[in-house]
């Protein structure tokens, strides 16, 4: 005989005892010997096994991603985003929002730390298309050998400017592959013209990555704004 | 004022040498904004080639 609770729409309405045979037949949820605490591990949820059965403990999943850091902008010269990147995902996103700028109508680049050291050569290949608002012709930022990825190309200073992206970074543990990121996002540009933003980028390092950092490219400090890094669950 | 990185720990300040080097770009990248790179005119031969394609495009929707 064990201690069971009886649930009635979603809520405990009443402890009972009865041996398990019983309790299984009428769907009641095991307790704790006493009766007070539930028999569960801390942090599992309650889960239907159906019409019929009584429901069961289990242990939720943890998502498909997982916050990891947060980077918060202050008149920052730089926004190294660090805080993990290890062989526990495949993919990490990094999460951009309200991005502000102290100088008008300034870039955005990124630089890899990879071997340990942020890679400031000209070994950066990178394609960012940029399309305003007030025009329909395509245009885009490219290079096959530059010191940095530049991806956004103008975002303004006025109090309702910003950029907002995101970026994904595959593989950054590998010690055998050159090391890609891939964006997508917009800006408001220093004239108000609003700039969708998409593309990727490389480092031909191939030594395991362990961090990005955003810059003005020396155009002024990044004001404000919040980084945050995800790990994406594998399975 | 001093520069600094932040990161998920905090602001970590410039070293001497790191602001010498970010004094050295914003320099740079001001003289580039005072004196921004003049637009080559396209060449006569490059406009001639500009033009043809154009007029094939329109041949081959007539």
């Amino acid at each position: 005989m064990k201690t069971y609770a009886q649930i009635e729409n979603g809520k405990v309405v009443n402890t009972v005892i009865a041996d398990d045979d019983f309790a299984a037949q009428q769907g009641w949820v095991l307790c704790k010997v006493g009766g007070i605490d539930w028999d569960y591990i801390n942090g599992q949820l309650l889960t239907s096994s159906g019409t019929g059965s009584a429901p069961t403990w289990t242990t939720p999943s943890t998502g498909a991603l997982v916050l990891l850091s947060t980077v918060t902008a202050s008149a920052s010269a730089t926004v190294d985003i660090e805080t993990t990147f290890s062989s526990t995902y495949d993919v990490y996103l990094i999460e951009a929002s309200g991005i502000s700028v102290a100088s008008d109508g300034v870039p955005l680049v990124c630089q890899m730390k990879i071997g340990g050291s942020y890679i400031t050569t000209t070994t950066y290949l990178y394609h960012s298309a940029s399309n305003g608002s007030n025009s329909g012709t395509y245009s885009a930022y490219n290079s096959g050998a530059s010191s940095n990825i530049y991806f956004i190309d103008n975002i303004g200073n006025a109090a309702n400017r910003m950029a907002n992206f995101y970026m994904h970074v595959s593989n950054p543990s590998s010690t055998t592959k050159s090391k890609m990121v891939a964006w997508q996002g917009g800006c408001i540009s220093a004239a108000g013209v609003l700039f969708s933003i998409v593309g990727s980028g490389i480092n031909t390092g191939t030594a395991a990555l362990t961090g990005i950092r955003f810059s003005t490219n020396g155009n002024g400090n990044i004001t404000a704004g919040s980084f945050r890094l995800y790990g994406i669950a594998n399975s | 004022m001093s520069r600094h990185h932040m990161t998920a720990e905090g602001p970590i300040p410039f070293t001497a040498e790191e602001e010498a080097e970010w004094d050295a770009m914003e320099a740079a990248r001001a003289a580039e904004r005072a004196n921004p790179t003049p637009v080559t005119a396209p060449t006569k031969e490059e406009l001639m080639a500009q033009l043809n394609a154009l007029s094939a495009q329109i041949q081959a929707l007539e």
